[in-house]
């Protein structure tokens, strides 16, 4: 049955498309605010929608820290700007210990929100694009900006 | 008598027939969140330079579509770094010379320090 609604739920957000543009790149994330950490960037935009996706950590022998993120937005175009609101969901997954050679805890934590996402062409094959993911979770948290996660991103369209 | 001319001048400033695009001037305030006043800008309808969110101080240009817009450009963050900020909202305009918008807006410097908020605010255009 989950098979199902999740095959479901493909046919409906992915619409066949005569032509699509993949975006690879990389980028930094607020997950690490204050360490510019590059992340691996990638999209797939169909034309009415784009698909992104963001890996980014960062790891020492103390701690590490692995953040995912996964959006799908709907697409308008303002010439060579682009522009849409839609959703998204960002994993994340810690771990640490206080001293090397003691065992290691780990904490994860999903957030799903809206997002919205602003990219511009630089020339024919270029992008510069900034992904924001306004995160729920809870209603108190809809006045809170701390879980929200942002990204500027680089790369290249083909 | 100067602020005789000041205020002539003020007055006679306000374009009350004008559609907002075409109205020479404006400031925005904003609240954002729980965290009170959280933009200040000032501008024509392409452009707009102030606080742009809380953490972001900067210039922006601005297309419209209809009565949404989106607004980019360049910023700083408050450590001085320098970044990109962007928009994207809804204006709504009423009694000829105000409007009502609704953004919701990024800013990220090149030091990965990052602000995103939902705005809600007015502008007064003359």
């Amino acid at each position: 049955m989950k098979k199902l609604l999740l095959a479901s739920l493909c046919f409906l957000v992915l619409e066949p498309v005569a032509h699509a543009e993949f975006l690879v790149g990389t980028g930094m994330s607020s997950v690490t605010k204050g360490r510019t950490v590059p992340s691996l960037y990638a999209g797939l935009d169909v034309g009415s929608a784009v698909y992104t996706f963001y890996a980014v950590g960062v790891k020492t022998d103390i701690y590490y820290h692995s953040a995912y993120r996964l959006s799908y937005y709907l697409k308008q175009s303002l010439g060579n700007k682009h522009f849409g609101f839609g959703l998204g969901a960002h994993y994340s997954i810690r771990g640490y210990r206080n001293d090397i050679g003691e065992k290691e805890e780990s904490e994860t934590d999903l957030t799903l929100g809206p997002g919205f996402r602003f990219s511009m062409d630089l020339g024919e094959s270029f992008f510069v694009s900034v992904e924001t993911l306004y995160g729920l979770r809870g209603l108190m948290a809809l006045v809170l900006s701390f879980q929200n996660t942002n990204s500027l991103n680089i790369g290249v369209r083909f | 008598m100067k602020k005789l001319i000041a205020s002539i001048v003020l007055l006679f400033s306000f374009q009350t027939s004008a559609a907002y695009e075409e109205k020479m001037f404006h400031v925005y305030g904003a609240l954002g969140e729980i965290y009170g006043q959280s933009s200040i800008r000032g501008g024509t309808s392409t452009w707009e330079a102030g606080l742009l969110n809380r953490r972001s101080l900067g210039f922006v240009f601005m297309e419209y579509s209809s009565s949404a817009y989106i607004a980019y450009g360049p910023m700083v963050g408050l450590e001085l770094s320098p970044g990109v900020f962007a928009a994207l909202g809804w204006e709504w305009t009423f009694f000829g010379f105000t409007s009502f918008r609704v953004e919701a807006n990024t800013g990220h410097s090149l030091d990965n320090y990052s602000s995103s908020e939902v705005n809600v605010g007015l502008s007064v255009y003359w």
